[in-house]
């Protein structure tokens, strides 16, 4: 599942491909897995299907999906990140929720340090 | 001498047939708890998520009970005007009567294929999440309701089409050139002589009817060519309709569409069920007027209120039996379908919140 904030300035379509991309290098959508066409991702997150298109375009761009015409958007194979790289984010997660943190505040903390 | 078949034991049995059918479907329904268990679908789902996603999914309910009810009433209404029409044009050969099970349905499909179900739902307007949520599995149009939703209806409205197509090649035209007779060819005839009877052998053309023959099969194909259309648009646009806004509210959404699926594939289903009824019992009843012939012997004379005995075609007989026997099945399925429509659409009332309010204080 994913969400669309309005109030994130990032805007709907960068927000779409992060978490996507996110879904994709996580092991939860696993490879050959069919996403939803643009027409009911647009739907249901009631954003415009170009919007849709341009995060799938680029989630295509990266080589973690592909679009084939009869086949729609699958997920590429051989796109999950290392595992320890995933176990340190599990157990960034695990910290900040055992911290009593947010989702949102826990992402402005490695936004901020991500600048330094 | 051959066996008699009394036409009248068969008219008798059919309603006393029925009603067990009724009673047993009813009973097999209710004992099977189909009803309570899709309330309670649906109720679960919707207190999956916050109190103010409850209060969406009662007004989600609310729109989907209102539709349900405009389908029931518009069908009925259609059904009843196709019986108002017979008695405006009783000389159409009861072919209003005949089509009233789908024009029922076109109807009803017409109420789920165009009035959609709201998707911007909030709790309130002042709503302080803005945050919409969207699953990530794609949706298809058979993917809501039970796994027969397409192959049901689609058997039925094969088999009829087949039918229909097949009593219109064998059918003929009556006295006034309509094609609702079954022509027939006989062997044999018999005159009266001042009540002796007159036996002569030469091949006589004769027709029975009603038959479901082209008069009644072509606007019944072109209904059922409606009816298929707007079932697969009604499924269509319940997949199609855009989720809930809330992550909570999802599993909901799925349990709702699948709510409607059932509705729709059993409501279509069951009336394809009561239109194939009526055409099989239609050419039962002629073929068996067919086979049944008066078995006049030479030298009988034939008295004033004593049947004359009767020769039977066992041929045409088994066929007619058969198609009687297939009817009366379907009559049971139609009851069963009708019975199950009435518990999913039943499971739409009641209010979710004092559903919530009764579970917290358990």
């Amino acid at each position: 599942m994913i969400t669309i904030d309005p109030l994130d300035p990032s805007g709907p379509a960068e927000q779409i491909r992060a978490q996507l991309t996110a879904l994709i290098q996580g092991g939860e959508l696993e490879a050959e897995t069919k996403l939803p066409t643009v027409r009911q991702l647009a739907g249901d997150l009631r954003v415009a299907a170009g919007t849709v298109a341009k995060a799938y375009k680029e989630l295509e761009a990266e080589g973690l999906v592909r679009t084939g015409r009869a086949n729609g958007t699958r997920v590429n194979a051989g796109q999950v990140l290392q595992a320890p790289l995933m176990n340190e984010v599990r157990a960034l997660a695990r910290h900040a929720q055992a911290a009593g943190l947010s989702l949102d505040e826990l992402q402005k903390l490695v936004a901020a340090t991500w600048k330094n | 001498m051959l066996p008699q078949i009394k036409g009248t034991h068969m008219i008798n049995l059919l309603p006393s047939l029925l009603v067990i059918g009724l009673c047993i479907g009813i009973l097999l329904i209710v004992r099977r708890g189909v009803i309570a268990q899709r309330r309670e679908d649906l109720a679960i789902a919707a207190h999956r998520g916050n109190a103010a996603d409850v209060v969406v999914a009662g007004k989600l309910m609310r729109v989907m009970r209102a539709r349900h009810l405009l389908a029931i009433g518009v069908a009925l209404l259609g059904a009843f005007g196709m019986f108002m029409l017979q008695g405006f044009f009783p000389k159409s050969f009861g072919i209003f009567l005949l089509g009233s099970p789908l024009v029922a349905a076109t109807l009803a499909m017409g109420i789920y294929a165009f009035w959609k179900l709201p998707t911007n739902l909030k709790a309130d307007a002042r709503s302080a999440d803005k945050r919409i949520s969207a699953g990530l599995i794609p949706r298809s149009t058979g993917m809501f309701g039970p796994a027969w939703g397409i192959l049901v209806p689609g058997l039925f409205a094969g088999s009829l089409l087949l039918g229909l197509l097949i009593a219109g090649f064998f059918s003929g035209p009556d006295e006034r050139g309509l094609f609702r007779n079954l022509p027939l060819t006989s062997f044999s005839g018999a005159t009266l002589d001042e009540n002796m009877v007159v036996t002569e052998i030469s091949a006589t053309t004769g027709s029975t009817g009603p038959f479901p023959g082209w008069y009644y099969g072509v606007p019944i194909m072109g209904l059922l060519v409606i009816v298929g259309i707007l079932t697969l648009w009604a499924l269509h646009t319940n997949t199609r309709r855009p989720s809930l806004h809330s992550a909570g509210l999802q599993e909901f959404d799925t349990a709702a569409r699948n709510h409607e699926g059932y509705v729709i594939s059993t409501g279509v289903s069951m009336l394809l069920c009561f239109q194939s009824v009526l055409l099989l019992f239609m050419a039962a009843m002629s073929l068996y007027s067919g086979a049944v012939s008066a078995a006049y012997e030479i030298g009988m004379t034939v008295e004033p209120g004593i049947p004359v005995p009767s020769a039977v075609d066992t041929g045409l007989a088994a066929l007619s039996a058969t198609l009687g026997i297939i009817a009366l099945l379907l009559i049971f399925t139609g009851v069963a379908l009708l019975v199950k429509l009435f518990g999913w659409v039943g499971s739409t009332f009641g209010s979710l919140e004092q559903k919530s309010n009764e579970s917290a204080s358990a």
